[in-house]
């Protein structure tokens, strides 16, 4: 059988697939997923820094 | 008596104008950067009158004569002029035709099409530009102007109407950059949350109120970002201050709250200027979204707002609707300001902050979403790592929205009857914060509550318009354990996909 590429497979589900999947959630994917929450990504860590103000900054004028 | 003078537009007889009502040299005003601006800008409306409307007083230049020019050894007028801008040619005697007969070969509805706005000129030296409103650029799907709004205007009786957002320059006296920023800002704002305009020199009062050892209120200097804070807290909104450290996250930034036609105030310096060039501060009027998706750096998460070439700014020095492009690879845009050579897109600007006026019930901000969001995506990202279905390919928009224009949405929809029902008869906030994720035609979207706390559970729902993409959800929500989850909203959005998907296998 051909093999299709990941967008046509996700596009014609295969229940089998989605057990698979499920079975990996259940088992060695619940370390994977605890891991993944725990830890945070590079444009998380962006994210966080996008309300952190710069006390000096905020007292200069702007005077163009 | 108001005199009504009619000319055929030239930039030529616009500086003329200039100069007559201002007093100001021509060769100064030749050096102005908004001469240079509306003439690109009156090319590309393709103007050809000229109305000179005298006297005209403008509310925003009696309280300004008021609060210093009055007050001068040197008399200032407090009359200033109206120039009307017109796409078609128009005399004199034509118009007197017009409001003799009340119609004529030309309809008011003609005039009003032929309408491109108006810029008020304030009687003082250099600084002039008062009040403007001009038509925008054609908005098409990529290019959005999320705050314009009609202005009536009454031309001897004649009622007028232009789609714009107000403009004017800082005359560097009682309103520096950042008040006229404000201003322009407030435009927008009170319209949305129904509050008072002051006037640039009412902003710039409030905004120093507080602050005994600043530097002197008027002459204005400019104002700091803590005083632009105070001045938008006396109108009864509250300040969100966003640093502007990540061109993704401006875009993003700025596609969230202006998708609700909230404006933001964008604060800037000068790229390869020293510190002591000073900061520039504008505001953000408009953006588009022309570019291809693309991914943050160093990940696999894109957001729609990513797309966003430009955006557009009513820059004070420059003039209204001024373009800013992102200048890619760099945190850093150009500007429509002439180089020493008088060429535009040389002069670049690194972003330092975004303000955003937010009515006081909009509590949640964009972060927490986008956080979300992120954490959502990565745990998708994690089974896609493991079964390649391309989820990891999602594109997420976020953005505010009026519940009442989500409902229209959904009532307009495709979406099935129960799915539609679901949203419809929901009670919901003013204002929610919706997260779609986009994967090739399907959409999943999840709704977020403005008002709560942040610590609570600020998910609402879910819409689902996907087939397979829901699925891989739901299997994911069905087989993982939900109390591993600390963020409460990320638990609800798969605990509510659990619970209110069904199998349909």
């Amino acid at each position: 059988m051909k093999k299709r590429n990941p967008v046509e497979r996700r596009k014609d589900l295969d229940k089998k697939d989605l057990k698979a999947l499920a079975e990996w959630l259940r088992s060695d994917g619940r370390d994977a997923f605890r891991s993944a929450i725990e830890s945070k990504s590079e444009v998380e860590k962006l994210v966080e820094q996008m309300s952190v103000i710069d006390d000096k900054a905020v007292k200069e004028p702007y005077t163009v | 008596m108001v005199n009504f003078r009619f000319l055929e537009y030239s930039v030529e007889a616009l500086k003329a104008i200039f100069e007559e009502a201002t007093g100001t040299p021509g060769q100064n005003i030749a050096r102005k950067n908004h001469l240079t601006y509306f003439e690109e800008y009156f090319r590309v409306l393709k103007a050809k009158t000229i109305i000179v409307e005298t006297p005209y007083v403008d509310h925003d230049f009696l309280e300004d004569f008021s609060a210093y020019y009055v007050k001068c050894f040197r008399s200032y007028d407090r009359f200033c002029s109206r120039l009307h801008f017109l796409n078609i040619p128009l005399s004199s005697e034509f118009f007197d035709n017009i409001l003799q007969s009340g119609s004529d070969s030309i309809s008011v509805k003609d005039l009003n099409d032929a309408y491109l706005g108006f810029v008020v000129v304030k009687p003082i030296p250099s600084t002039f530009i008062g009040r403007t409103c001009l038509k925008t650029y054609s908005p098409d799907g990529e290019r959005s102007f999320p705050f314009t709004h009609e202005y009536e205007v009454s031309l001897a009786g004649l009622s007028l109407k232009v789609k714009s957002l107000a403009y004017q320059e800082q005359d560097s006296i009682v309103a520096a950059c950042a008040s006229t920023a404000i201003w322009t800002a407030f435009q927008a704002t009170a319209f949305l949350f129904q509050h008072h305009v002051p006037t640039p020199v009412e902003i710039t009062k409030a905004a120093v109120r507080y602050f005994p050892f600043s530097n002197r209120n008027f002459p204005n200097k400019g104002l700091s970002e803590e005083q632009m804070a105070q001045a938008i807290r006396d109108v009864g909104l509250e300040p969100y201050l966003v640093t502007a450290s990540d061109p993704d996250l401006i875009k993003a930034t700025i596609y969230a709250y202006q998708k609700a036609g909230i404006p933001l105030i964008l604060g800037f310096g000068f790229a390869g200027m020293n510190s002591s060039d000073g900061k520039h501060a504008v505001a953000v009027t408009g953006y588009r979204t022309n570019g291809l998706k693309a991914n943050f750096p160093g990940s696999t998460f894109h957001l729609y707002s990513s797309r966003m070439t430009k955006i557009y700014v009513h820059d004070d020095q420059v003039g209204p609707f001024a373009r800013m492009e992102f200048v890619p690879g760099t945190n850093k845009f150009t500007t429509s300001w002439p180089d020493k050579h008088g060429l535009t897109g040389n002069v670049q600007a690194a972003p330092l902050m975004l303000l955003i006026p937010l009515y006081n019930k909009l509590r949640i901000p964009f972060e927490l979403i986008l956080n979300i969001t992120l954490q959502f995506d990565k745990l998708l990202d994690l089974v896609n790592a493991r079964i390649n279905y391309r989820i990891d390919d999602i594109e997420w928009e976020i953005f505010l929205s009026r519940s009442k224009e989500l409902k229209t949405e959904i009532f307009h929809s495709d979406l099935e009857n129960a799915e539609k029902l679901k949203i419809l008869k929901r009670s919901l906030p003013r204002y929610v914060w919706r997260a779609n994720a986009h994967l090739d035609g399907e959409k999943v979207e999840f709704i977020f509550d403005t008002t709560d706390i942040e610590q609570g559970n600020i998910f609402i729902c879910h819409i689902n318009k996907s087939v397979n993409l829901i699925r891989i959800i739901k299997t994911i929500a069905d087989n993982i354990d939900l109390s591993i989850i600390k963020s409460m909203p990320l638990r609800n959005i798969f605990r509510s996909i659990r619970d209110q998907t069904s199998d349909a296998w």
